[in-house]
């Protein structure tokens, strides 16, 4: 299992957080110690946590700012994986999370703005495994693309044009189902609310995909 | 101690949340280009300035909303203001002063 999972992308609305608390809920469920960091200012995790509630079991910890670094430490002693969801821009928390994490996911929807803000946040990526902090363990990428209609035209271009660039895209998808906003009305997710249904297979399929990613190197440039 | 590269990274992004340093309300507010003559907006009379406001309530994705809230906090400028230019980029009269509205009679 990953110490540390962060979901990263330059843009906002890409399902960070619905994908971030489905992992966390899917491994939880699993037998795993899974806590969640809240590094986004819209404290979409924080704002729906219920310590008492069925996903009490996962800690929320938000608003790390600058000291993310040091509460992934902290969280890391006793949980993994620790996820960090972060904000919807650039900024310093995102690349501290990143600097600290084993994985980075990068969400993005099928559609144009959200492929620029993956390719940006990929060389970001490519950046901070050239820094002294990373050398010889170089944070692992996974692109997955969320909210997709199946069978649609642009969501198939997207996935052609990203792998064929060589682009580390896993086949699951987070498709686009209401079960996610209607469990996250009490800050909960589809593995908890109806483990049998279709977005919590969906979210067991990223979850295996990214679990076989461990041997793989995607940033073998950066990591040499 | 954090290397020379790292260092370099953080200083290029900006504090970590968009609370923290929100910046003033701006001067003016840019509006997108009309794209046709159709989306002109008419120069027309301003219209009555105590005009009465009402509530206007819509469901959007949560994504866009998401959004609009990290682009407010980032520009320092309310939904209201945001929601406003929008509307006058369709072509409808909106003036500089109903999209400020109470909070820039105040500030002003």
């Amino acid at each position: 299992m990953y110490g540390v999972i962060t979901l990263a992308t330059s843009k906002g609305g890409v399902g960070k957080s619905s994908l971030g608390r489905s992992l966390a809920a899917h491994w939880f469920t699993v037998g795993h110690k899974a806590a969640l960091i809240d590094a986004d200012p819209q404290r979409t995790l924080a704002n729906r946590y219920d310590p008492k509630g069925r996903m009490g079991g996962v800690p929320v910890v938000a608003e790390p700012e600058e000291r993310v670094g040091e509460v992934i430490e902290e969280l890391r002693r006793k949980h993994a994986p620790v996820i960090v969801d972060t904000a919807g821009f650039r900024n310093r928390t995102t690349i501290g999370a990143l600097v600290a994490t084993d994985l980075a996911i990068i969400p993005l929807k099928p559609a144009v703005e959200d492929v620029d803000a993956a390719i940006a946040t990929y060389e970001l990526i490519r950046e901070i495994n050239e820094t002294d902090e990373r050398q010889g363990r170089a944070v692992k990428v996974a692109m997955v693309l969320t909210m997709t209609m199946r069978g649609t035209v642009i969501a198939r271009h997207v996935r052609d044009q990203l792998t064929g660039a060589g682009y580390p895209l896993l086949k699951a998808e987070m498709l686009n189902r209401v079960a996610y906003p209607e469990a996250g009305i009490e800050g909960l997710s589809p593995s908890i609310i109806d483990p049998d249904g279709a977005a919590a297979r969906d979210i067991a399929a990223v979850a295996q995909e990214l679990m076989k990613l461990e041997n793989h190197e995607f940033m073998k440039d950066a990591a040499a | 101690m954090t290397s020379k590269k790292l260092g370099a990274l953080l200083r290029s992004a900006p504090p970590a949340t968009a609370r923290a340093e929100a910046p003033e309300l701006p001067q003016a507010v840019a509006v997108p280009a009309p794209t046709s003559e159709r989306s002109q907006p008419r120069p027309a009379a301003e219209p009555p300035a105590q005009e009465r406001e009402v509530p206007l309530q819509v469901l959007i994705p949560e994504g866009i909303r998401r959004q609009l809230g990290v682009k407010a906090a980032q520009e320092g400028r309310s939904l209201r203001e945001l929601v406003l230019t929008a509307v006058r980029s369709l072509g409808i009269e909106v003036t500089e002063a109903q999209i400020k509205g109470k909070r820039g009679q105040k500030s002003a």
